[in-house]
Formats: structure tokens, C-alpha cells, sequence
């Protein structure tokens, strides 16, 4: 039996739409790139996508993903921006199947929006929730 | 022409007819029995919350060290709870914080039962979600979701109970 990420699935997402490659190319899984952390006055873009839950339902072989979205970007303007083109990606999406194979039956965005700093460099974010109900194995061509 | 039962002549073929619709019942609101229902709710609310507290305050971080030099509680020491009914705060604590009694932009509408699980520290979120330099250690989001199933068996119960409290 082949399991599949589903974050995986929705850093592939993020990473095709034209919308947010149009703001960063920098799509990173639970923490930042090596060159990513920048102080004041040389930030840049990037989002960060990390799994706060995942627990399966048995009962139809699917399990409800909760992903954390962290857009951050240079102003508070770009990181709203990233933050919508990201939402965008994922609200009310129906059902799908990622170049994976795993099978997204829906996705929303349930909570975020909200702006911030991160504590250690200052850099301008805003937070995302996003749940997503995928399959546990793979969807079969 | 129309007769009646007995074969008075009652209309002539000129009379129009208006249907009168007679209110024969209106509803009269229990508001005893009412109350009682959002108070079994609170009930249960509070309780469900109170078991989503104490998961996630166990999954919270301790340190203890890092607490005492800043001279604040430990963040798994902050949770708390509190539900509103009727928009009024009816359990947990009433002690206004920095961050007031319920997250920012929450509403309590005047006819639901609200509940929320908090943790007061102003780095909470930052330990949920990540930071720059630390990863996710989410404790909240699993807390609710390991404990929000079986809502029914203890809503059905506390409504049931209160209820019955008015007969």
C-alpha cells in the first residue's frame, strides 16, 4: 500500500498556480529555505506550509488535513497579496486529483487572514488555515 | 342563489363572498423551557470545551526555565475557557485579559451558545503555527479535533436534563 502526502499535494498546488509564482517561487514544507530568514530591510517572499493535524477517518479511508499557511513577504501589502493568492488556491475547491494521485475531495479555508510579524526578524506575515479532505491512497489511473 | 341547511334564502346570485381564514391557535412560547434548552447546551458546551482545554494544555509547551526568567506562566498554564449564551459570558472565567475575554473579531450572537479554548499568552499562535526559526508544534487544532467528535452524547444528555428540571 502507497501512502501519498498531502503536503506534498498542496505545495504542488501553490507552486503551479501563475498567481502566486507571480509574487515567490518560494514554496517551502514546514520551514523556511536556507537563504529564506532575511533581516529588516532585505526580506523577501516566501510561504511556509506545515501540517498542524492529519488525522484519518477510517471508516472511508480519507483524512480531514489541517495545513498552516505562513505568507510572508517584504510589506504587509505583498504578504496580504500572497496570503489571498494562497487562499485563492484553495477555497471552496472541489474534487481533484494531484499529479500525485492523491485524491483532494475538497478544500477550504477556514480561518487566517490575520497579520502579524514574526517574532525573531519583524518580517511582515499573515496566517492561514486551510482543511482538505484527501484520500489516504493513491487514486488509480 | 344559496340556501342554508334549513332553505333560507342567505345569498342572492349578486352576493360575493370574502373567506375569512379564523386563527384557531397561536403558539405560546415555553420561555422556562426555552432558557432550559440553552442552558443544556451550556452545559454541555462548557464541558466539551473544558475537555479540549485540558488536551491541549498537555500537548502545550512547558518551560519552565524560559517562564521564570520572563516572569510570566508557562503557556500550557494559560489555557482557560469560556462560553457565551445569548451573547452574555455564562461560564469560565470573567477576568478581562489583554486580549479581552474571547479572540479578537469572535462574535457571541444573541440567540447561539459560543464557546472558546484560549491560551493567553501573546506567543501562543507563534508556537501553533511556527515561526521563521522553530517549526509548528501545533496543540490546540489536535486538542479539537481528537475532542470535538461525540458532541451529540453529551449535548442530547445536558439538554435532556434541564428540561426535564421545568416539567
Amino acid at each position: 500500500m502507497t501512502l501519498l502526502s498531502p503536503l506534498g499535494a498542496a505545495i504542488a498546488e501553490l507552486a503551479a498556480d501563475t498567481a502566486v509564482s507571480a509574487i515567490t517561487t518560494r514554496i517551502r514544507l514546514i520551514e523556511p529555505g536556507a537563504a529564506d530568514a532575511k533581516s529588516a530591510g532585505s526580506y523577501v517572499a516566501f510561504v511556509v506550509v506545515s501540517v498542524l493535524d492529519a488525522p484519518w477517518q477510517a471508516p472511508t479511508a480519507t483524512a480531514s488535513v489541517t495545513l498552516g499557511l505562513r505568507c510572508y513577504a517584504p510589506t504587509f501589502a505583498t504578504a496580504e497579496a500572497l496570503y489571498l493568492a494562497c487562499a485563492a488556491v484553495f477555497h471552496r475547491k472541489g474534487p481533484r486529483i494531484a499529479t500525485s494521485r492523491l485524491g483532494i475531495y475538497n478544500s477550504l479555508v477556514t480561518g487566517g487572514g490575520t497579520f502579524d510579524k514574526d517574532p525573531d526578524t519583524s518580517q511582515p506575515l499573515v496566517h492561514g488555515i486551510v482543511e482538505m479532505n484527501v484520500s489516504i491512497q493513491a487514486i488509480p489511473a | 342563489m344559496v340556501k342554508s341547511a334549513f332553505g333560507e334564502v342567505i345569498a342572492s346570485p349578486g352576493t360575493t363572498f370574502r373567506t375569512v381564514v379564523r386563527r384557531e391557535s397561536k403558539i405560546v412560547w415555553n420561555k422556562a423551557a426555552v432558557d432550559a434548552l440553552y442552558a443544556g447546551m451550556t452545559d454541555a458546551m462548557d464541558e466539551k470545551m473544558g475537555q479540549i482545554r485540558d488536551d491541549a494544555a498537555a500537548h502545550a509547551p512547558r518551560d519552565p526555565e524560559t517562564a521564570r526568567a520572563r516572569g510570566v506562566p508557562m503557556m500550557a498554564d494559560t489555557a482557560r475557557v469560556a462560553v457565551y449564551a445569548m451573547g452574555k459570558l455564562v461560564s469560565g472565567t470573567g477576568e478581562r485579559t489583554a486580549s479581552g475575554n474571547k479572540p479578537r473579531g469572535a462574535k457571541t450572537p444573541a440567540d447561539q451558545v459560543v464557546g472558546f479554548v484560549m491560551f493567553d499568552s501573546p506567543i501562543s499562535h507563534f508556537a501553533e503555527l511556527g515561526t521563521i526559526h522553530e517549526v509548528a508544534r501545533p496543540f490546540l487544532i489536535p486538542a479539537f479535533n481528537r475532542n470535538i467528535g461525540g458532541l451529540a452524547g453529551i449535548v442530547v444528555p445536558a439538554m435532556g436534563k434541564r428540561v426535564r428540571a421545568v416539567r
